[in-house]
Parts: structure tokens; C-alpha cells; sequence
């Protein structure tokens, strides 16, 4: 790439109609030559305006910035910056699905329009004010009658095979969506699915006979104009999978963590105080973006969204994201963002020379995190050093609260009432000096009616 | 048709299918050189091209035959609503 300032966006290379970059600050994506029929087809047609108005597509404006290739450049356009960006292997079953219905429904709207999604990849998704939205403007082709989808094969394995494995399976194959970026390969799905998949038609057309059909065409030499197929045709096609995606039911629970309850840990009248007091350290604070690490069904989050900030809200247990992003969506609580995500295991930076898509960590700092409730689970239950866990605090956040279960609450008596009591640095003086090196302690809160502390951190380097 | 009425249906549905497939191939645009091709870049898969070309047939015959039994139940209750609702000769 030749010419002007700023940066190519690390993730946007593969379609030559365009790509993302960077300059001050602000996210631009320039629109190549060899895209301008189709951009002024979308934008002529009416189809980005009836995506846009029905939240499925983020707006953007055309500026008058200099390109950062010009050669190639037809325009340049600033779309809305998207908050917080996660990625399909974040997402619950859930929000996965809602993903590849809002993809199909594109799909849908746009042929209306006389255009298609020429690729469908469930990364082209993201989660703004709890909506899921189409983010790139180039997807879109004119629709010409006879030809096939190009992105079937992208919407089976990004959307309808990790889906059927967590519908039928267990919800925690989700996970493969971290292994395979361009989607799930459909002879493994099709080998991991239950005979009884077979039975219905929807997964036994897409899935299974995708899979074989894959296999057995692999090296055809058949060129890709040999076949038509009608419009009627193209439609059955995406509302067949459409219905297929809408039909998978919900996975069972796997997990343990949905039965936790806080009242359990808490009298009634210690659940109250926490959470005045947390809600106190939130108004100090003020955050625009939150972190609340080890989530669980958002209860907390909820008191960061109820003041304006948007949440995200990581939880190591499918189940736990799953109920708190319904109960999200019910309540219309457009600033819940809950997002699959093992705390001890985050998100690693993927995908072409390990910049493709960046870390969790890479994604911060948040203004402000929440770790309630967290601490014993990771010092005790995962061995990490207070040591570590404050070093994991100072690179996420500027801001911390973080709930210090002692020795003595029952929770940690039951953690180690059936294994050695290797902790003994585990107190909260020791917490508080590690939490010093990198924090100043603005508040310490005991809890009313409960032998846990809540530390206000501020971070030194913020 | 000596398999009975089931072998007759199948091969009834086959030949609709098939009808539905060389209708599509009869349509013209998307050929190899189609400047919009050029904007696909996306591998579409040998495989899932030709799987898509069947199911689409496929699904498109059951799309035409669904809209045609929907039409006539519709014209039929619609019938038997207008009789039922004329008035009486007598």
C-alpha cells in the first residue's frame, strides 16, 4: 500500500473493494474504483437507508479525507466507530444465532433491493447498543439472476454448523470458532452431530450433504458458470437456512455457574449494602466502559448500565452469558455487552500474523473494572499469585473495584475444605500491598454484615 | 407406475425438480466474465456451488408447489364460504 498517512487496519485485507484504516485517531475505510458501481448501486438503490433505519447495518459518511492508497481510491468514508468489538467465539449461542439471522435477513432485504451479500462471514457482525450489525459497507453485490450465492459455503460454516453443534451437542463447542476462523469445517461438524440431525431435512441438505458434497467436488474442474440457479430458487435457499438457524433450540445447560446465586453468599441485607457500595464507587468513578470480569448473570453490570456505561460483561461459563444477554435483550438494555470469555484464558490475538484480531487485552483499557467476587476463584480455584491478578488489573483498567473475600466467608472455607491450604499469602493485607505497586487504594469498603472488603483502585498510570 | 401411487409421487416431484433445474439454467446472466464476478472474492467451493444449484432447485419446486396448494386451499375455502353464505332459494 502506497501513499498518504495513517495505518491499514490490521484485520482488513482480504476483499479487494476496500479496506479499513486508521489516522488520528479515526477509523476510515477507503472504497477502491473497482468497487464504485456497486457502493452507488447500495447507496441509490434505497437499501442503505432501509438497513439502516431497521438496525442492521452501521451508518457511515462520506468525507473528504485524503485516501490512503489513492491510486485505487474511489472515496473514503467514516462509519460509525463500533464501541467495543467482540468476536464469534465471545458470543453465547444466542447471540451467535441472532448474528446469522440479522446476516440472513440482510441477505433477504437486499434482494429485494436487486443486490446480495457477496461473503457473510460472522465477524462482518457486531454487537452495537446490543443490536447485531452488519459493519462492512463492501459486502454487497448486485444481485444477477442464475448466479449462485457465493457465501453459502461461508454462512453454513460460520453460522449454521457451530450453531447445530451447540444446539445438539454441548454449547461449549462454540469454542472452535476460536480455532477456525473462516468457520467450522463441515466434515467435523457433520462427524460430531448426532445420527438424529440426519432426520431433518434443513441439516441433513446443508450440513450433512454440504459436507460430502465439499469432499467429493473438492478439485472439480466444473467452472463456476456451469449451473444456474432461478430466483425463486436463490430465496428457498436463504429462507431455508434462515429457518434452520431459527429452528435450533436452545443448548442445555453445561455449566455449573447458573445456579450460583449471590444471595447464597450473602444475607439479604449484605447483597443490599454491596451493592449500594458498588454503585457508590461507580459514581465516583463514572465510566464510560466497563469491565466486569467473572460477570456471571450481569446483576452488578446492571447497576454500570442503569448509569449510562456500556458493559461488558465477560463470564468463563456459557450459560451464565446466555442468561444475561436474554435478559439483556428482554429488558432492552442496549449497553449490555456479556461476552463468553475464560478470565484465566482470554482471548489471544488471531488470525494472520497474530494481528488479524487482537487480543482481549488489546481491546483496552476499560475505564473502569468490576471484579466482585472474582478474586478467590482465581488465587484459590486457579492458583494465581495476588501478585499476578493485581498485574492483570493495572493492564486492563484505569479504575478497579475489586471484592476481597477473606479465609473465613464460607465460600472460601467450602473451596478449601477438601484440598491443602497452600495460600498463606492469601490475606488482604498482602492485597493491598501488591494492589499498591501499581493502584492508589482510593476506598476500602467492609461490607455490612459480611467479612468481605470492597477495594476503589485508581491506577497510577492513568 | 407399477410401484403404486408412492413411486408415481416421487417421480411426479423428481420431474418438477428437474423442470425447476434446467428453468434456471435457461437464465442467462452470471457467466464467466460477468464484471461482478471480479467483486466475489470470496471462494464459493466447488462442492457447495453444485450442492447450492441442487438445493435450490429443490427448494424452489417445493416453494412453487407450496404457493400453488396454499392458492387452491385458499380458493376452495373460499368457495365453500360463498356457498355456505348464499341465502337460501326458498
Amino acid at each position: 500500500v502506497t501513499g498518504a498517512s495513517g495505518r491499514p487496519h490490521p484485520g482488513s485485507f482480504r476483499d479487494p473493494s476496500g479496506f479499513l484504516f486508521e489516522r488520528d485517531g479515526i477509523l476510515l475505510r477507503q472504497i477502491n474504483r473497482t468497487y464504485r458501481e456497486p457502493y452507488e448501486q447500495l447507496m441509490t438503490s434505497g437499501l442503505y437507508d432501509a438497513l439502516v433505519q431497521a438496525d442492521l447495518l452501521i451508518p457511515h459518511r462520506e468525507v473528504p479525507a485524503e485516501p490512503h492508497d489513492p491510486e485505487r481510491a474511489y472515496k473514503v468514508l467514516q462509519p460509525d466507530r463500533v464501541p467495543f468489538v467482540s468476536f464469534p467465539h465471545e458470543w453465547c449461542f444466542s447471540q451467535l444465532r441472532d448474528a446469522a439471522v440479522a446476516s440472513l435477513r440482510i441477505q433477504q432485504v437486499a434482494l429485494t433491493f436487486g443486490m446480495a451479500l457477496k461473503d457473510c462471514p460472522a465477524t462482518n457482525i457486531q454487537f452495537v447498543d446490543g443490536v447485531p450489525r452488519l459493519v462492512d459497507t463492501l459486502s454487497f453485490e448486485p444481485y444477477a439472476e442464475g448466479r449462485p450465492w457465493t457465501a453459502y459455503r461461508q454462512a453454513c460454516q460460520h453460522f449454521l454448523a457451530p450453531l447445530a453443534l451447540m444446539s445438539y451437542r454441548d454449547a461449549r463447542l462454540g469454542q472452535l470458532l476460536r480455532t477456525y476462523l473462516d468457520g467450522l469445517p463441515l466434515d467435523l461438524a457433520s462427524r460430531l452431530l448426532p445420527r438424529r440431525t440426519w432426520l431433518r431435512f434443513s441439516l441433513f441438505a446443508h450440513l450433512h450433504l454440504h459436507a460430502r458434497a465439499q469432499t467429493r467436488w473438492a478439485r472439480s474442474a466444473r467452472p463456476p458458470s456451469a449451473g444456474r440457479v432461478s430466483r425463486r430458487g436463490y430465496e428457498a435457499l436463504v429462507a431455508s437456512l434462515l429457518a434452520a438457524i431459527g429452528n435450533l433450540s436452545s443448548p442445555r445447560p453445561c455449566g455449573a455457574w447458573l445456579t450460583y446465586r449471590a444471595e447464597d453468599s450473602y444475607t439479604g441485607e449484605a447483597l443490599v449494602q454491596k451493592r449500594r457500595l458498588v454503585a457508590e464507587c461507580l459514581d465516583a468513578v463514572r465510566p464510560r466502559l466497563v469491565w466486569d470480569l467473572g460477570a456471571n448473570t450481569g446483576t452488578f453490570a446492571q447497576l454500570a448500565t442503569e448509569r449510562g456505561s456500556l458493559v461488558v460483561a465477560a463470564d468463563g461459563d456459557h450459560d451464565v452469558v446466555e442468561r444475561n444477554y436474554r435478559d439483556a435483550v428482554e429488558r432492552r438494555d442496549r449497553r449490555m455487552l456479556p461476552l463468553w470469555l475464560d478470565i484465566t484464558n482470554p482471548s489471544p490475538a488471531l488470525g494472520w500474523a497474530n494481528t488479524e484480531r487482537p487480543s482481549w487485552a488489546a481491546r483496552g483499557p476499560a475505564d473502569c473494572l468490576l471484579a466482585l467476587a472474582l478474586l478467590h476463584h482465581i488465587a484459590i480455584g486457579h492458583n494465581v499469585p495476588l501478585g499476578r491478578f493485581v498485574d492483570m488489573l493495572g493492564a486492563l483498567g484505569r479504575w478497579a473495584v475489586v471484592e476481597f473475600v477473606p479465609k473465613d466467608d464460607p465460600q472460601v472455607r467450602a473451596m478449601l475444605a477438601h484440598r491443602e491450604d497452600v495460600f498463606a499469602d492469601y490475606t488482604m493485607e498482602r492485597f493491598e500491598r501488591e494492589a499498591r505497586r501499581i493502584f492508589t487504594v482510593e476506598r476500602v469498603l467492609p461490607i455490612p454484615e459480611s467479612p468481605r472488603t470492597l477495594f476503589l483502585l485508581r491506577s497510577q498510570r492513568a | 407406475l407399477s410401484a403404486g401411487p408412492r413411486g408415481l409421487a416421487a417421480a411426479l416431484a423428481l420431474a418438477f425438480v428437474g423442470a425447476h433445474l434446467l428453468a434456471a439454467q435457461a437464465a442467462q446472466p452470471g457467466r464467466l466474465g460477468d464484471p461482478h464476478i471480479a467483486l466475489a472474492y470470496v471462494d464459493p467451493g466447488a462442492g457447495s456451488y453444485l450442492l447450492q444449484i441442487l438445493l435450490a432447485a429443490v427448494l424452489g419446486a417445493a416453494a412453487v408447489l407450496r404457493g400453488g396448494i396454499w392458492r387452491a386451499w385458499h380458493r376452495l375455502r373460499d368457495w365453500v364460504k360463498a356457498r355456505l353464505s348464499r341465502p337460501s332459494a326458498r
